[in-house]
C-alpha cells in the first residue's frame, strides 16, 4: 500500500535523470490586483502554471497495481472547480513513487480559501489520502496607473 | 470573439465543471485567455524557524512576494 511521504504545491518541480526533484518556490497564497472598476467573473482562471508534487514510500507488490494520482480543486464556497486531474503513477520495486501534477492556471472567481484536495485510486477506489491543503486567493484594488 | 463575449458553450448545456479558460489553457493557448489584473503575487504566508550554528532570524515572519508581470488587457 502506498504510504504518503510529502505533498505540497510550489511553482516548479525540476526533476533530474537521477529521480532527484527539486522543488522551486512552495507557496499557498495568489494577490490579484485588479483595476478599481473591474469586477472578476466567477469562472475566472490566472493564466499562472504550478504544481503539485507528492511523493510516496511503496511496498513488495504496489508495482503489480496500477495507481492514478487525483487532484481536485474547491472554490471558498465548497462547489467544485474544473476537471479531476488524474495522473497515471509509475511505481516500481523499492523505490519511492514521485509524481509532478502540473496544472496551466488556477481559479481566482472568489477570494478567499481553495482546497486542494489529493488522493490515490486503484481500480476507481481511494486508496491513499485524502491529503487536503488550503490556497488562498486574495483581491486587490488599485486606481489604474496613467500611462 | 468567443473569448471577447465571455467564452460561452455554443448550444445545449455545458459539460459538467467545464471551464473555458482551462479548455484555453490546456490547448497551449494560454496567451489568449484575458488577464483581468494588473499584477499576480505568489505568497507564502510562513513563519520560518532556522537550526544550526547561526539561528539569526528564529521567529522571521516569510512573506515571500514574486511579481509576475502580465500585460494588462482590457
Amino acid at each position: 500500500m502506498l504510504k504518503l511521504y510529502v505533498c505540497v504545491a510550489c511553482e516548479k518541480v525540476i526533476i533530474d535523470q537521477d529521480g532527484v526533484a527539486s522543488l522551486i518556490g512552495l507557496f499557498n497564497k495568489f494577490t490579484l490586483t485588479l483595476p478599481k472598476n473591474q469586477e472578476i467573473p466567477k469562472n475566472a482562471v490566472a493564466p499562472k502554471e504550478w504544481a503539485v508534487f507528492s511523493a510516496w514510500d511503496t511496498e513488495p507488490g504496489d508495482e503489480l497495481k496500477e495507481h492514478l494520482f487525483c487532484l481536485q480543486i474547491f472554490y471558498p464556497d465548497k462547489s467544485q472547480f474544473g476537471e479531476i486531474f488524474k495522473n497515471k503513477m509509475k511505481v516500481e520495486l523499492n523505490k519511492r513513487s514521485q509524481v509532478k501534477t502540473m496544472i496551466p492556471g488556477f481559479p481566482v472567481g472568489q477570494p478567499g480559501f481553495y482546497t486542494v484536495r489529493n488522493w490515490i485510486e486503484e481500480s476507481n477506489k481511494m486508496v491513499a489520502g485524502p491529503i487536503e491543503f488550503k490556497m488562498e486567493v486574495e483581491i486587490l484594488k488599485q486606481e489604474p496607473s496613467q500611462n | 470573439m468567443w473569448i471577447d463575449n465571455g467564452a460561452h458553450w455554443f448550444f445545449g448545456n455545458a459539460p459538467e465543471q467545464w471551464n473555458p479558460w482551462m479548455q484555453l489553457l490546456n490547448a497551449g493557448l494560454g496567451t489568449y485567455v484575458p488577464k483581468l489584473f494588473f499584477a499576480l503575487r505568489l505568497q507564502t504566508n510562513a513563519s520560518v524557524a532556522h537550526s544550526g550554528t547561526e539561528n539569526f532570524a528564529p521567529d522571521f515572519e516569510a512573506n515571500r512576494i514574486k511579481d509576475i508581470p502580465i500585460a494588462f488587457a482590457a
